[in-house]
């Protein structure tokens, strides 16, 4: 079993949005796929319709299998089960405590799932929490939803840091740069610049949309209709996590020193912009960083 | 039927309905919120040889005809009768155009075919449509939680002698992971429901709405305990006969080489019965059919070698095969002038004679003249006789045997084996099926082996003969790949000469006598009565 974190400290990056989608493509791949919902918020357990049972002992979910296979409930989509969350969710955290060694109880946690599923995919909390430490110490690979605004890549790059000692280990961190507004000159030069250097992020980037927000509530994957752009950059971003999972790629490291470099260099003024330019960015929004 | 066990959660039920009451079984959902998914039309064509030998192995084949290229699926059931399963879940086989034999697969299914079709070709049955509806049964949140399949399948035969169209409507209850108390809500209604019954969760075999495969002809006759020898041989020649009518029209048009197998077959049964049974018919008319059952044999000889040599080489893998397409393409030219070779016999006012004169002799109406000395005693009595002399000579010919001894040797081995299978054979109805089963088994094992040997000694012959010279005028390439086939028959032509010993120590151990001792006093006693 592979097994997937959709992480960021920072909320409304797209965490979720991801995990669904990464997760349905796995499925859809033919791959028997788990999406572990591990947001109090359930928002990817509502997205595929399913709740947690009453009867289940979250406290207990980690260290009794039976209660962990009993908590799955199957999608509507073929190789793909869920395993939801919701406010009940502390419980889970409450047990994890009084373990003494809770990384190995996740971690065995995982190696139980791994005796059905090939591909398990966590959709983690905005927070460093315990629960969030114990899953990037278990996991293959930590994806990390990035929007490209100076703010998020510090986090990133603090993110970066903590985690050292894992990708030393081998966890990989894959940044990937979602909710991209073209019309956002800042969007623009963070990619570019990030680009540029070879910080790291994968080449796929998931654009801000409309059809995105109404796909979550519709609660389908956009990837689970007919062909659309953005579902493609969706694909486009499974497929190269999956080649990282497999090791194909080697990736380049994301320094802390040079996002701070790239910070600085945001707050330089920008080159006067070209007549072309200046045309297309006419009915540019507000842009945080100016403001 | 992946998606459908991807999406069960590994709950399942499967009812069957009247297909003339339509939806009525619908009205057990009344009051539950369904949501109908997109309707799928599937049609096949589904594939067996016409002795359903795919079925008897339980092995469905169908083709699809929605599409230019041969989409073939292929499944068996978990009680498959000759062990030989194939994957559970059904595999599809892309072709270019439907297969015809075992051989037009890729490996490993052309293997995995050809055990129990051999060289048998594919008929299409029967045309096997299916409708599927689907309707998904939903919680309040809009959540499948347990699907429905309605199947309408509707099995036309290909031919009519297979009977009238048919329909069947199954209803499949498939359960989601996590929702077992609405699965067994759903499953409830539609137990309570008049117009369905339950049937197990099988896939659905179309050949099952087919009448069965006519009766092969020539079944091995039911002899009475006392029946002269005579009347008992008489009976035997009989069945056979029926057997080389019932194989000749495939044999003429040479539509599989099992025609000409059976055919062999049969004639040899005839000539070692008719040759070793002494003084049942006068010596004189023995020897003539027996020289002349020779002859018609020998005539057979050549193409079914040909046939097993053609049969091996295009069961190797592809790789290899397609680099010995100039020998396959001359050894099957040579197929066709043997072919026109037996064609020839079989038109012949000799064979005419010789079946004449077999009717002569063992016909219903039947020249009593040609009685031997032997006809009036009990069959059971003569047969015991040759067994006993038999078993002797096989033990005598296979004492000192080993891998290193000329192919000669094993060659007459195994026509005293041959003989001995034919008679032991006559036993069958006369002794228990317990009581001739271990001699039996002893002896198929042991003549397998030995025609793997004899096989490997004729297929490096033929292709010395007459692929050598095609492999070296087609360049490099297919002498060397001959040259790795030819290696290949003479190391399993070694194994199973290395095998041979280790059968023929257990074939002629105290064991084993003293159950043919058995066979042949309770042989004696007859007092066995059937099959």
């Amino acid at each position: 079993v592979k097994s997937i974190a959709l992480h960021n400290m920072k909320g409304g990056v797209g965490k979720t949005t991801a995990a669904v989608h990464l997760a349905h493509l796995s499925a859809r791949a033919g791959r028997k796929t788990l999406l572990w919902d591990l947001d109090a918020q359930g928002a990817a357990s509502w997205y595929f319709r399913v709740r947690v049972a009453e009867s289940t002992e979250l406290e207990h979910l980690l260290t009794r299998p039976a209660t962990l296979w009993s908590a799955m409930r199957g999608s509507d989509w073929p190789e793909l089960d869920v395993l939801p969350a919701d406010l009940s969710l502390r419980e889970l955290e409450r047990g994890l405590g009084r373990e003494e060694d809770p990384g190995r109880a996740f971690a065995a946690a995982l190696v139980e799932l791994g005796q059905r599923y090939e591909r398990v995919v966590l959709d983690c909390p905005p927070a460093l929490t315990q629960l969030t430490q114990c899953v990037l110490e278990a996991v293959d690979a930590v994806v990390v939803p990035t929007i490209p605004t100076a703010l998020s890549l510090r986090t990133l790059a603090t993110l970066h840091g903590h985690l050292k000692p894992l990708r030393k280990r081998g966890l990989l961190v894959l940044p990937f740069f979602s909710m991209v507004d073209e019309r956002k000159a800042v969007h623009r030069r963070v990619r570019d610049f990030a680009r540029a250097e070879g910080l790291g992020f994968l080449r796929a980037e998931i654009p801000h949309s409309t059809h995105v927000e109404s796909s979550a509530a519709r609660r389908e994957p956009l990837t689970a209709g007919a062909a659309h752009p953005v579902a493609e950059t969706f694909e486009a971003l499974a497929g190269e996590v999956e080649q990282a999972l497999s090791g194909a790629e080697r990736l380049p490291k994301l320094g802390r020193g040079r996002v701070v470099e790239l910070v600085e260099s945001l707050q330089r003024p920008r080159p006067r912009p070209t007549r072309s330019e200046e045309a297309r960015l006419t009915s540019e929004p507000d842009d945080e960083l100016e403001a | 039927v992946r998606q459908s066990a991807a999406l069960s959660g590994g709950r399942r039920a499967t009812f069957e309905a009247d297909a003339r009451r339509g939806a009525a079984w619908r009205k057990a959902l009344a009051g539950m919120p369904l949501r109908s998914e997109p309707a799928r039309l599937q049609r096949e064509e589904v594939l067996d040889s016409f002795d359903r030998r795919l079925q008897r192995a339980g092995i469905s084949l169908s083709v699809s005809t929605d599409s230019v290229l041969a989409l073939c699926r292929l499944a068996s059931d978990a009680t498959s009768r000759n062990g030989h399963r194939l994957e559970q879940a059904p595999g599809q086989i892309v072709l270019e155009q439907r297969p015809v034999f075992a051989w037009d697969f890729p490996a490993p299914h052309a293997q995995r075919l050809a055990r129990s079709l051999e060289a048998r070709a594919l008929d299409v049955l029967a045309e096997h449509e299916t409708s599927v509806q689907r309707l998904a049964v939903l919680d309040d949140q809009e959540k499948v939680v347990a699907r429905i399949e309605e199947e309408l399948h509707s099995v036309r035969p290909a031919r009519r002698a297979s009977g009238r169209e048919r329909r069947v409507r199954r209803i499949v209850l498939c359960g989601v992971l996590g929702y077992d108390v609405e699965f067994e809500r759903v499953r409830q209604a539609l137990e309570a429901s008049p117009a369905l019954h339950g049937v197990p969760d099988e896939p659905f075999d179309p050949r099952r709405l087919l009448a069965p495969p006519a009766r092969r002809p020539g079944r091995w006759p039911l002899l009475a305990p006392r029946i002269s020898a005579l009347d008992g041989l008489a009976r035997i020649v009989r069945s056979q006969l029926a057997v080389l009518k019932a194989n000749e029209a495939g044999l003429r048009a040479n539509r599989d080489a099992e025609y000409l197998h059976d055919t062999r077959v049969a004639m040899r049964r005839l000539r070692s019965l008719i040759g070793q049974l002494h003084g049942v018919v006068v010596d004189e008319e023995r020897e003539h059919l027996a020289v002349e059952l020779r002859w018609i044999a020998s005539c057979t000889g050549r193409p079914r070698d040909l046939d097993t040599l053609l049969g091996e080489l295009r069961l190797t893998e592809l790789e290899l095969r397609a680099k010995l397409t100039p020998v396959l393409t001359a050894l099957e030219a040579e197929r066709a002038r043997a072919q026109e070779t037996l064609l020839d016999a079989l038109d012949s006012e000799r064979r005419a004679d010789l079946l004449a004169r077999l009717r002569a002799a063992f016909g219903s109406a039947r020249d009593e003249r040609l009685a031997g000395k032997q006809a009036a005693r009990p069959f059971a009595q003569v047969l015991g006789k040759r067994l006993r002399r038999r078993w002797r000579q096989v033990g005598a010919r296979a004492s000192g045997l080993d891998a290193t001894r000329s192919a000669g040797e094993f060659h007459e081995l195994r026509i005293a084996c041959k003989k001995l299978r034919y008679l032991l054979e006559c036993s069958r109805g006369l002794v228990s099926k317990s009581q001739a089963g271990g001699c039996f088994a002893r002896l198929r094992g042991l003549q397998d082996v030995l025609g793997t040997i004899q096989d490997a000694e004729v297929h490096a012959g033929l292709v010395d003969e007459l692929a050598g010279a095609r492999a070296r005028d087609a360049g490099p390439e297919s002498l060397l790949a001959l040259g790795r086939f030819r290696e290949r028959i003479s190391q399993r032509g070694q194994a199973a000469r290395a095998r041979c010993r280790e059968l023929l120590d257990e074939f002629l151990a105290p064991a084993s006598r003293a159950e043919f001792d058995a066979l042949l006093r309770a042989l004696a006693k007859g007092e066995h009565r059937g099959q």
